[in-house]
């Protein structure tokens, strides 16, 4: 056995982008200890797997062609630990996981013990209490102008035939993303990493994925530069008002940095004191019995579980909590958010928007200065008598044959091919 | 329903490679296993994919065949679906389903990517073999002495061709080859257009054979097309930008098509007729899955090459052998047009633009309603005879030597 690649697949919301962070920023260190992190932006692997899954993200796509065959390229030539990590990669299906696999040197149809690359699956995984809020978020912060209600009428459709559906439970049913990835893979080489309860101190996630990843001998870097914030209910029942509203005429391209990184990520998750988004009390009960078909699951696949896996249950309510009227009451509901609350919020957004306006009017007004400038000193330069005299020189030759010929061996040797002299 | 059992969905399988049409429902519970070719089965889409397309097929087609079971779907949506009595321990994913429940639409998801597949392999030497053509056309014009070089010396202002934007990129490009200048400061504006319900479906056209759009409903409902007219073809407002840039004596507005080269320099033999290479509406919905597919494959600006200089001809050839109607808007939305349309005759009758052809012609005729909106079944049938028509693995063998 020389190789091995440790597949980090996801889920969504479980601290992967800040383990990908880690893993970007300390690439060096990682090299180091013969561990290939192969990415050149921190988005690699990201882009490897739209080209994987052949999924259109919002014109990203077109960065994608080709990304997933060099990365599995990279990782074959490595005679040590690659690493590859991307929460998206649970998505996959069946024949998209075994084409990944295989592409990583992986092979089903020969014993573990006789394969050349050993493949670990990884899954970080967090509880359905949180899971489902946040996933409604993250369509959000994508444009979705769904309602919460409906989001979550859809996701509970036994059919899953709605796009929001079938990727909700794509990249979330725990037991159906392990089956595709790692049915022919030995339990032991696949790590279930469980998302500590709310209130743990941020170093346990990290410790756990450390183990997972087999870096805990390693000294790095875990300043967080890179993060996935998430919002809370006034916040992002404005963004999805706003989404309604310029969906149609803010292209992709605009919409993240201004929608998504500016309004959501750096202004609206800055927020405090704002309700959080939870998952309506009644339906506890019915993602509590999901989840728990799940916590058996993995406990009778014999999987290697980092953490504990009963923190998969989740804080859901007792039973008879959940049917008190209190507790409804109690929840906020991000489909009738207070108006004041989202009023404040939008004074937020609009102060930062308008700050960014300004931001933007201060880099046009210096751009137009550079410009000015420029063509001053192109003025300058045409006005020079050597300028003139070159000029003329070059349009006597080009008339004739024996000087355009002239002209081609000296730009030939000068080393470019523009016509100025 | 059967026992569990994998081995006999791989002798299914092995069947449908054989060019078998049997359904999964039908096929027999005895019937002898077959090894595992593969890590895992196939999706129940793809392999319903290989059973229609053995059905519309004269021989099998392995080559075919190997590609179709291995294809993914585009985009979001349903994931590759079991086939039922494949798993003993099913309690996770989704639920088996009979391949025959299957609609097209469904189908449809994955023949885009296999049609793509065949544009980005043999649409490049096809589009080189057409440019190699060019030039030789474009050489022997140039030999055409003096023709093209005097109209070039001659300082003609020129024209800018706006409008519909179906109708207006073939011009240009005849315009183009045949050495008249596009565009200049003093150029003449000539704003092409015909009846509104053919531009709006030229528009959406001319997007699906270029970066892609949405469904023709959906496009219809939220995209451009709701509530305002995309701004190529609002011709007015087109009429007013150019008016204010070139002046109100620049612009022409042509309302009938085949009168275009009454002020173009150009002989109206010269000019293709629209509708010849307008495709037909089941035409337009698969090119615009092609053009999603393909993104994933190919950059932009090679997109829109093997889909207008590739894809297009053979639409339009499948065309001739089996005609299918042109995309038109449905019939709930026609009044909103004709209102549309009505509009902006007046608009530009009372700015006073010089007008080519009959102001009348804008405006849509809804006793002569011609067209359809897509069909997912005609455009499933589609898009397998152009699978059973594409190049063949001998195609691809030549790629990869050559």
């Amino acid at each position: 056995m020389t190789r091995r690649v440790l597949l980090h697949v996801g889920t969504p919301k479980t601290g992967t982008s800040y383990v990908q962070d880690v893993l970007f920023r300390n690439r060096d260190t990682l090299t180091a200890a013969g561990i290939l992190y192969p990415a050149e932006r921190f988005d690699a692997h990201f882009l490897a797997a739209l080209d994987l899954m052949k999924l259109p993200w919002g014109g990203l796509e077109a960065e994608a062609i080709g990304a997933w065959d060099r990365l599995a390229e990279r990782a074959r030539a490595h005679r040590g630990t690659t690493i590859i990590s991307h929460e998206i990669l649970a998505h996959a299906s069946r024949a998209q996981a075994g084409r990944a696999l295989e592409s990583l040197g992986h092979r089903w149809d020969v014993a573990p013990e006789e394969r050349e690359t050993e493949v670990h699956v990884v899954l970080s995984v967090r509880d359905l209490i949180r899971q489902v809020p946040a996933e409604w978020q993250e369509n959000v912060k994508h444009r979705s102008t769904l309602s919460y209600a409906e989001f979550l009428d859809q996701i509970r459709d036994p059919e899953r035939r709605s796009r929001v559906s079938s990727w909700f439970w794509a990249v979330q049913e725990i037991p159906a993303i392990l089956d595709r990835w790692a049915h022919d893979l030995p339990p032991e080489h696949v790590h279930v990493v469980t998302v500590p309860p709310s209130g743990t101190a941020p170093e346990v996630l990290w410790k756990r994925f450390s183990r997972a990843l087999d870096l805990d001998r390693l000294d790095l870097d875990l300043t967080a530069t890179r993060a996935n914030p998430s919002l809370g209910v006034p916040e992002t029942a404005l963004i999805r008002r706003i989404n309604a509203s310029a969906n149609d005429v803010l292209v992709p391209g605009d919409y993240r940095p201004l929608i998504r990184e500016l309004l959501a990520h750096q202004t609206l998750s800055q927020r405090r004191g704002s309700a959080r988004l939870g998952l309506p009390p009644h339906l506890h009960r019915w993602f509590g019995e999901v989840e728990q078909s799940w916590v058996d699951a993995i406990r009778e696949r014999g999987y290697d579980v980092i953490g504990d896996v009963s923190e998969l249950l989740g804080a859901s309510l007792p039973a008879e909590a959940a049917l008190d009227d209190r507790a409804e009451r109690s929840w906020a509901d991000p489909d009738r958010p207070r108006p004041r609350e989202v009023a404040d919020a939008a004074v937020d957004a609009i102060t930062a928007l308008a700050l960014e306006a300004a931001r933007l009017r201060g880099e046009e007004h210096r751009l137009h200065e550079e410009l000015a400038e420029t063509r001053r000193a192109l003025e300058r330069s045409y006005l020079r008598p050597s300028y003139r005299f070159r000029k003329k020189v070059v349009r006597r030759l080009a008339s004739s044959r024996p000087g355009r010929t002239m002209l081609r061996s000296y730009r030939g040797l000068r080393g470019r091919n523009s016509s100025s002299a | 329903m059967a026992q569990a059992d994998p081995g006999r969905a791989w002798g299914w399988v092995a069947a449908l490679r054989s060019g078998s049409t049997t359904p999964w429902s039908q096929w027999p519970p005895d019937a002898a296993p077959a090894p595992a070719l593969d890590r895992d089965l196939p999706g129940a889409q793809q392999l319903e994919l290989l059973r229609r397309v053995n059905l519309a097929s004269a021989a099998p087609r392995p080559d075919l065949a190997e590609r179709i079971l291995a294809v993914g779907a585009t985009g979001r949506g349903r994931p590759d679906l079991e086939l039922p009595g494949t798993s003993t321990s099913r309690r996770w994913g989704p639920e088996p389903t009979d391949p025959t429940d299957l609609g097209a639409a469904e189908l449809l998801r994955f023949v885009g990517m296999l049609l793509a597949e065949d544009l980005a392999v043999s649409g490049h030497r096809e589009l080189a073999e057409e440019a190699s053509g060019a030039v030789t056309s474009s050489r022997a014009a140039a030999t055409l002495p003096a023709r093209a070089r005097r109209r070039l010396r001659r300082r003609a202002p020129g024209h800018r061709l706006v409008g519909d934007p179906w109708l207006v990129d073939p011009l240009r490009q005849v315009m183009l080859a045949q050495g008249h200048p596009l565009g200049g400061s003093r150029s003449a504006v000539v704003v092409i257009g015909t009846d509104l319900v053919t531009m709006l479906a030229d528009t959406y056209t001319a997007r699906a054979f270029d970066d892609g759009v949405a469904p023709w409903h959906r496009w219809l409902r939220t995209g451009p097309g709701d509530r305002t007219l995309p701004p190529r073809i609002d011709l007015a407002h087109v009429a007013r930008h150019w008016q204010e840039e070139a002046g109100h004596r620049r612009v022409v507005v042509v309302t009938e098509p085949r009168l275009a080269t009454d002020v173009l320099p150009l002989r109206s033999s010269a000019v293709p007729d629209p509708d010849q290479a307008r495709p037909s509406a089941d035409a337009v919905d698969l090119a615009r899955r092609v053009a999603a597919a393909l993104g994933l494959l190919v950059p932009r600006q090679e997109r829109r090459a093997l889909l207008r200089g590739v894809l297009l001809p053979r639409l339009l050839t499948d065309n001739a052998q089996h005609p299918a109607p042109p995309l038109t808007v449905p019939e709930a939305r026609t009044s909103w047009v004709v209102r549309q349309a009505e509009q902006m005759r007046d608009d530009l009758l009372e700015a006073g633009y010089a007008v080519v052809g009959d102001p009348e012609a804008l405006v849509p005729r809804t006793t002569d309603r011609r067209g359809a909106v897509p069909d997912s079944s005609g455009v499933l049938d589609l898009a397998i005879r152009l699978l059973l028509t594409g190049p063949g693995r001998d195609h691809r063998k030549a790629e990869v030597e050559g």
